[in-house]
């Protein structure tokens, strides 16, 4: 059942298209992620022209992260305090990003340059994260779920750094340092979430995306922000930069607000399904699932960059796509079925204490 | 109404590219709060039928 988009110049098939959009809509509520490298995959696999397949994409993300957002605000897992740090910190940085592209771009290896920084970055994240799946599990790890940069994460917190204090007009001289009681940091320099918010922003303006994919293990392993807490901000903030991305897209026509629309209906419903898991499953397991969809983010940037490189190669580019659909595709089974697992272990110790009660008071 | 809204869209964009902008930002974020809002209310009438059903049926 193919639907004709005039503005995308292109027919997409309908049921492919909630498909996408249930996906985007689970990984987002899960990881905290914009999902950005998804969508745009997947919409170019579907044939969608590349500056509608990003300009579509990133306008759903914003729209899925507002639903997502208010999801997990509602669990408690926003902090907007820091959010508004990392803003402030990732917009400017998004302007410097372009600045460094039209560098790149003048040298002539604007795309490639992105593209490797983009598959090792991801590559060493994703492996780093299972590595620490793997540590944490070990029994003479230091506490049971403690990720293994805790220490590091103690220190960043402690850390003084200068200036201070700043001179502000109408407030007088106001400390640098601030408590973040819903990340559960009592005392952190205001420095430590703007720098982790401009390497968000050059990370995501360079890339065009995975804002969201490099701060959300920032905030858990430098920061120490609990990793519920982490998606939840992230979130927030991707709602913000998101807006930014859709205003200069849409500005430049370069976004199907019909197909944004059909996609974000789905989204939404595979948001009630990614929020929902995310307050079942265990933190250590959000993670490794994490580590394993950044690493097919790589392996899938790696293909294409492969089919840039080499002539008639263009099938490693459709394998890119189809890889990072049919994982994030996989990953949301997954979720569902631990989120499932979790569900009926949780009822059967509601109906095992309530047999012990029955016992004991038929004993008393 | 696909075309329609396909001319309108082309029209607006065209000689309105930052109304154009503020109008697909305006109409994303009323669709996410209206679906958000759709779920809750959704959810909650589930968990108020849900013991109801239960009750009736234990007669």
């Amino acid at each position: 059942m193919d639907l004709l988009f005039p503005n995308a110049g292109v027919a997409v098939s309908l049921p492919l298209l909630l498909l996408l959009g249930l996906i985007l809509g689970t990984l987002s509520g899960f990881f905290g992620v914009g999902g950005g490298f998804l969508i745009t995959g997947g919409l170019l696999v579907f044939g969608v022209p590349p500056v509608f397949a990003v300009g579509t994409g990133l306008t759903l993300i914003m729209g899925s992260s507002i639903i997502n957002t208010l999801k997990h605000r509602r669990m408690g897992n926003v902090d907007v305090k820091l959010g508004l740090l990392l803003v402030c910190g990732t917009i400017p940085a998004l302007f410097l990003a372009q600045w460094i592209i039209q560098l790149l771009s003048a040298a002539g290896i604007v795309e490639s340059a992105i593209r490797y920084i983009y598959v090792v970055v991801l590559a060493v994240l994703g492996t780093f994260i299972i590595y620490d799946f793997l540590r944490t599990r070990r029994p003479q790890a230091n506490q049971e779920g403690e990720i293994s940069t805790a220490g590091l994460t103690r220190r960043i917190q402690s850390m003084r750094i200068p200036p201070h204090s700043v001179p502000i007009p109408g407030f007088g001289t106001v400390p640098t340092y601030v408590s973040l009681p819903v990340s559960g940091i009592e005392r952190i320099s205001v420095f430590i979430p703007l720098a982790a918010g401009v390497a968000t922003g050059l990370f995501a303006g360079l890339l065009g995306a995975g804002g969201g994919t490099i701060l959300m293990p920032m905030l858990i392993y430098i920061v120490g922000v609990p990793t519920t807490v982490a998606i939840g901000t992230d979130l927030f903030q991707i709602v913000i930069t998101g807006s930014m991305g859709t205003l200069i897209k849409s500005y430049s026509n370069e976004v199907d607000l019909l197909m944004v629309v059909i996609m974000l209906v789905s989204a939404s419903a595979g948001a009630q399904l990614g929020t929902a898991a995310n307050r079942m499953v265990d933190p250590a397991r959000i993670r490794i699932l994490f580590g394993l969809t950044v690493l097919s983010g790589s392996i899938a940037v790696g293909l294409q960059q492969a089919s840039e490189s080499f002539s008639d190669a263009d099938y490693l580019s459709i394998a890119a796509n189809s890889l990072l659909l049919g994982f994030g595709g996989l990953i949301c089974l997954v979720i569902a079925g631990m989120a499932l697992n979790a569900q009926m272990g949780q009822r059967g110790n509601q109906e095992a204490e309530q047999e012990t009660r029955k016992k004991d008071n038929a004993d008393s | 109404m696909f075309d329609a809204f396909s001319e309108f869209s082309a029209s607006l964009s065209g000689s309105y590219p930052l109304l154009w902008a503020l109008f697909v930002m305006s109409v994303v974020a009323v669709i996410s709060l209206v679906l958000f809002f759709f779920w809750e209310v959704f959810f909650r009438l589930l968990s108020a039928i849900g013991p109801l059903h239960r009750g009736r049926r234990g007669q």
